[in-house]
């Protein structure tokens, strides 16, 4: 997700291998396109202002293009790391605001700035990620938040900030919480993001997992699909977890629980899943041995320490998404993707046909906060259940229709 | 092909990739840089004129690396015309090395590049598929006898080999690395399934979990595949012609049958045979809409796509490495035109498994300078095999047992009972 942009021909042959990646998804996507087909008919979209802050990336990209051609007018936000430019530049040609900074080289005031564009387009319906978009909203622009109807929210740190927003009286508006659903957790959280993140370290160091010690901090679902995809294909796991609770799931499932501290010292690579800042400290980082290989799979840099990083190694670019940081010492620490969230700013992110089950949930979400907003947000979740049941029982089925 | 000139800023961005990458490699090859480097560097490569034909990136750069640094002159050459890296080839260049390889070849470049390689009159050849050996046979039979011996890197190669023998045709020894314990287990088992899942998986941005994915072949790399798909919670079908082998996939607990039912409802089909043709026209004639066929074996020929390509109505690019072929409602998806897809659209072989792989292939050349053998097909002395397993092990810090001599079967009692 790193090349730049420069003079229009450019951007027309990468807007085509952006539509080409959108094509691709669309045609693994079919519960999104089953939704979409009944929503579009319903006129329910027509003239809907509906901002979509997730990945900008193919995905994303066909639910946009699913409201887009219902009548919404749809735009769309990412930070410039988690952003597909040919993705973006395909959107833009086709007619839907994005709002990115897709210059390698942008800095978070980019990244705000651009939202603050996103939010100056005054969506009626926010299809938010970790709350960024709302959360800048609630800082800066009050007023946007009293216009939007209904927010859409999948990640588990982005229900926290929403929670809180509500129970400060900051936020009035419906939250339709995704996180919670049973494809979010069982399929996305547990299966698509451990595959993709460990795939995606995999591709990026052309490293062997067989045999490597690998450090899994954090035992939530995201950890616990790291940890099984990394053990499958042979890697001896650590997971440093604090719940202990979950500590001991992990040794029933076959792996090795440990306190960070103790785990650091061994760990040839190291996975952060836990979706809390500052998850490894400098300690943590000194203990850890030479030529450690650091990726986070959770919220990004927040999990790592970086100013200490940045102030006591000295940083060199070794290969594509790989920064060497050496240590006064002499010690390396290989970080993956920046320290981004791996399997999306190094990766194409999660398999298309989990997503596509999570797309057709925002999708329905947007229905009911248009169509039922004033309802109770239990009755809400309890629609969405039998929606999650529909979409699971239309894949069985077409399973089993192939295999007749 | 873009003609760079030598001293142009993107030539000199090109060459420092290409060092890059291979600085990369050094950094996770214990073996090479330690036992390797030590064994080879005695002087009795000096002035040997030896030639690496392997898939011409990173890892092979570093072997060639290794063995013009102990002083062989090496040649060096693609085994594949689309695995070539161009950066690579700069790189290799700029420490004055002969390559005559270009990368985005075709197979009509590669033939002529390969009897260039051939014309530079090697006296041992580094192999993969015995691609180089079979032409200079071929094509230039007085260099073909004066050929000291050749150490082969693959399954099909060193197939190739004993059919030479077996006819009379093999006037030199060759050693095949592939029966090296330290190639076939880590590198066709470990170091193939890992990837073949990754590029096919990174080509895609599909999911393994819940899918039911066919392996065409149930040899070391088949195996390596089936497995780790497996594990990552894919329904595998196994297609295998060898009796034992096939009844192993079932105990491994795979679903083993003939190919078209094991076909029939796959998402991915991925082919490891070694072999030509492993699906053709039966299976394509049964393969579901949207199934994605990937070959892992030696060949482009696995996946028959020149076969499939007369079946259908139309082809298609539908993404970067994806070609789809239309056959009436239904769109087969074949990655990388059917080259390795671990190589050609991935980065190939993991580095520390291709670090054992050339530990193999650097002290068998090694071996075969040093060593007077008789024309034919040979396998690399247990002693250095054993010797390479034990520098990885011990640079990982691992220091087995060796066995007490109480542990032994007590036969020897015996045969004194008897004698």
């Amino acid at each position: 997700m790193t090349q730049q942009l420069s003079d229009n021909s450019l951007d027309n042959s990468i807007a085509a291998e952006g539509q080409q990646r959108i094509r691709w998804a669309q045609s693994l996507m079919p519960q999104l396109a089953d939704r979409a087909d009944a929503i579009i008919a319903s006129g329910t979209l027509k003239n809907r202002s509906i901002g979509i802050c997730l990945p900008i990336d193919a995905k994303g990209a066909t639910l946009a293009l699913a409201l887009a051609e219902g009548g919404a007018d749809v735009s769309c936000w990412a930070p410039a790391h988690y952003t597909d430019c040919a993705v973006a530049q395909s959107l833009r040609q086709q007619g839907i605001s994005v709002f990115s900074s897709t210059e390698e080289t942008a800095e978070f005031d980019n990244d705000r700035d651009s939202a603050h564009a996103l939010l100056s387009s005054k969506p009626d319906i926010v299809v938010d990620h970790e709350a960024q978009i709302t959360s800048l909203a609630a800082a800066s622009y009050p007023e946007v938040l009293t216009h939007i109807k209904g927010i859409t929210e999948a990640s588990k740190t982005g229900i926290g900030k929403l929670r809180k927003l509500q129970k400060n009286g900051e936020l009035n508006t419906v939250v339709v919480n995704l996180n919670q659903t049973r494809l979010n957790r069982l399929f996305n959280d547990g299966i698509g993001v451990g595959q993709s993140v460990v795939m995606a370290m995999l591709d990026v160091t052309n490293l062997q997992i067989a045999g490597r010690n690998v450090l899994v901090v954090g035992y939530g679902r995201v950890g616990r699909g790291i940890a099984a995809h990394a053990a499958a294909l042979g890697a001896r796991v650590d997971v440093a977890e604090i719940d202990p609770v979950k500590a001991m799931l992990a040794q029933y499932d076959g792996h090795v629980a440990k306190s960070i501290s103790e785990a650091s010292s061994g760990a040839e690579v190291v996975f952060t899943a836990t979706g809390c800042a500052e998850t490894l400290t400098a300690q943590h980082i000194e203990a850890m041995p030479d030529g450690v290989v650091l990726c986070s799979a959770g919220c990004g840099i927040t999990e790592l320490p970086m100013d200490y990083l940045e102030q006591t190694a000295e940083k060199t670019s070794v290969r594509a998404h790989v920064t060497n940081f050496q240590f006064l010492s002499g010690k390396n620490l290989l970080l993956v993707a920046d320290g981004h969230c791996v399997n999306v700013a190094a990766g194409e992110g999660s398999p298309i046909e989990i997503v596509d089950k999570l797309m057709a949930l925002q999708l329905a979400s947007i229905e009911l906060i248009l169509t039922e907003g004033s309802t109770k947000n239990s009755d809400l979740e309890s629609k969405l259940e039998s929606i999650e049941n529909a979409i699971a029982l239309s894949h069985l089925d077409s399973s089993r229709l192939i295999s007749k | 092909m873009v003609e760079l000139g030598h001293n142009s800023t993107s030539h000199l961005t090109l060459v420092n990739e290409g060092i890059d990458r291979i600085n990369w490699v050094d950094r996770y090859s214990p073996v090479l840089n330690g036992l390797v480097r030590k064994s080879v560097n005695d002087g009795t490569l000096k002035g040997v004129r030896i030639a690496v034909v392997v898939h011409l990136e990173a890892k092979t750069a570093f072997l060639a690396s290794i063995l013009a640094d102990a002083g062989a002159e090496v040649i060096v050459a693609g085994s594949n015309p689309l695995t070539t890296n161009g950066s690579v080839v700069e790189a290799l260049r700029n420490r004055g090395m002969t390559v005559v390889a270009e990368p985005d070849g075709n197979m009509q470049s590669w033939e002529q590049e390969l009897l260039a390689a051939a014309d530079l009159q090697p006296e041992y050849v580094i192999d993969d598929g015995a691609e180089l050996t079979m032409r200079i046979g071929m094509y230039r039979p007085e260099l073909f006898k004066k050929l000291k011996g050749v150490s082969e890197e693959t399954t099909t190669g060193t197939a190739r080999l004993y059919a030479m023998k077996d006819a009379g045709l093999l006037p030199f020894p060759a050693l095949t690395a592939n029966d090296a314990r330290c190639k076939h287990l880590f590198d066709n088992r470990y170091g193939t399934g890992q990837t073949t899942l990754q590029a096919v998986l990174r080509l895609t941005n599909k999911r393994v979990a819940g899918i039911q994915l066919a392996v065409i072949g149930y040899g070391y790399v088949g195996r390596g595949i089936a497995e780790y798909a497996k594990k990552m919670g894919a329904q595998v079908h196994i297609v295998e012609t060898d009796p034992v082998r096939a009844l192993e996939a079932h105990f491994d607990g795979m679903i083993v049958g003939k190919s078209i039912d094991a076909v029939h409802d796959a998402s991915i089909v991925v082919t490891a045979t070694g072999g030509m043709r492993a699906i053709g026209k039966p299976e394509f004639d049964v393969l579901p809409h949207d199934v994605v066929l990937a070959n892992a074996g030696h060949h482009d020929l696995e996946v028959d796509v020149a076969t499939l390509a007369e079946m259908a109505d139309s082809i298609s690019e539908k993404r970067s490495q994806i070609t789809t072929y239309h056959l009436g409602d239904r769109d087969i998806n074949v990655l990388s035109g059917g080259a390795l897809v671990n190589i050609a659209g991935g980065s190939g072989h993991p580095i520390e498994i291709m670090d054992l792989t050339f530990a193999v292939q650097g002290l068998g050349a090694h071996h075969l300078v040093n060593t007077p053998m008789e024309p034919g097909v040979h396998i690399l002395p247990k002693h250095i095999d054993d010797s390479i397993a034990e520098a990885k092990l011990h640079s990982l810090g691992i220091f087995p047992d060796n066995p007490r001599p109480e542990q032994e079967d007590d036969f020897r009692e015996w045969l004194k009972g008897m004698a």
